[in-house]
């Protein structure tokens, strides 16, 4: 995957509407987006969700300020369509956006996880997709997407407090689903 | 077994990436099927930068150009007014220094 210094430019011949520049964009940043979606929604909608992101990103290129900041415009693109994802899904259910307490009560961890260790990449997966989701969308920025905090507070479009919170409660859940398989681990 | 932050961040960001499959000929399908008026108007964006530098540059030559003339009407106005004292005072003096007086002396009988 190129690097965001090689893609930047691609940026701004995108903005004036250059196709190609924008294939190249889509070939270098789609990899990535693809991963986070799929550990946000799972891998039956995720395919879905970046074509529509990188469609809406074509759509209001025009007005993304700094070139630079394209991959954390296009993260909030996705996360957008995400979370009308998780809507749709449940049509009763609102996203809670500050009630943290309200998301830890609306999930608890799924028993079919068997988590079996740290090793095992299946199973963190499987146990970062029992994360409820407001902090799943922070663990997958941060530690899967390897966006910084800040940064991660414009997407999420949350102070850096909340962020950091939501990244700690989230670790916090996630030892508890993997810890009672550690515990037996020999 | 407590699990320590340290190794559950390691993990986690260890975790292999899901690059999934390019699809570029459908995005590309359905960039076309949305095209709108204003991303097809990007495209001419640069052209139509310059057409309108253009349109100003000769917008400004043709203010320019106008506001001269106007001063020239107005130079011409006040020469025709200064001519028009100076030959009403000319005739009021002579009145026979008015070519149509002086004509109209000369055949009246």
């Amino acid at each position: 995957m190129a690097s965001s210094s090689d893609w930047i430019p691609w940026v701004s011949r995108a903005k004036e509407g250059d196709e190609d520049a924008f294939a190249r964009l889509y070939h270098a940043t789609r990899p990535r987006l693809h991963s986070a979606v799929c550990h946000l929604v799972g891998e039956d909608h995720a395919v879905e969700i970046v074509q529509k992101a990188f469609v809406r990103a074509w759509e209001r290129l025009p007005d993304l300020e700094e070139d630079a900041a394209f991959a954390g415009w296009l993260r909030r693109i996705a996360v957008n369509l995400v979370r009308d994802q998780w809507r749709s899904r449940k049509p009763h259910d609102e996203i809670p956006e500050d009630d943290e307490d309200g998301a830890l009560r609306e999930s608890s961890p799924d028993p079919s996880v068997q988590v079996e260790g740290l090793q095992d990449a299946e199973h963190l997966r499987r146990a970062v997709s029992a994360l409820p989701e407001i902090f799943r969308e922070a663990v997958v920025l941060h530690y899967l997407d390897g966006f910084p905090v800040d940064e991660i507070s414009r997407i999420l479009d949350v102070p850096r407090g909340t962020v950091l919170s939501r990244l700690a409660r989230g670790r916090d859940r996630l030892r508890r689903i993997l810890s009672p398989i550690r515990e037996v681990t020999p | 077994m407590k699990i320590d932050d340290e190794s559950l961040e390691a993990a986690l960001r260890a975790i292999p990436p899901i690059p999934g499959l390019d699809d570029w000929p459908d995005l590309k399908r359905r960039l076309g099927a949305r095209r709108t008026f204003r991303t097809r108007l990007r495209r001419w964006r640069p052209t139509l930068r310059i057409a309108g530098g253009c349109l100003l540059v000769l917008l400004a030559v043709g203010l320019w150009q106008t506001l001269q003339g106007h001063r020239s009407v107005v130079a011409s106005g006040l020469e025709l007014h200064t001519w028009t004292a100076a030959h009403q005072e000319a005739v009021k003096q002579t009145p026979l220094a008015d070519p149509w007086t002086q004509a109209l002396a000369e055949t009246t009988p």
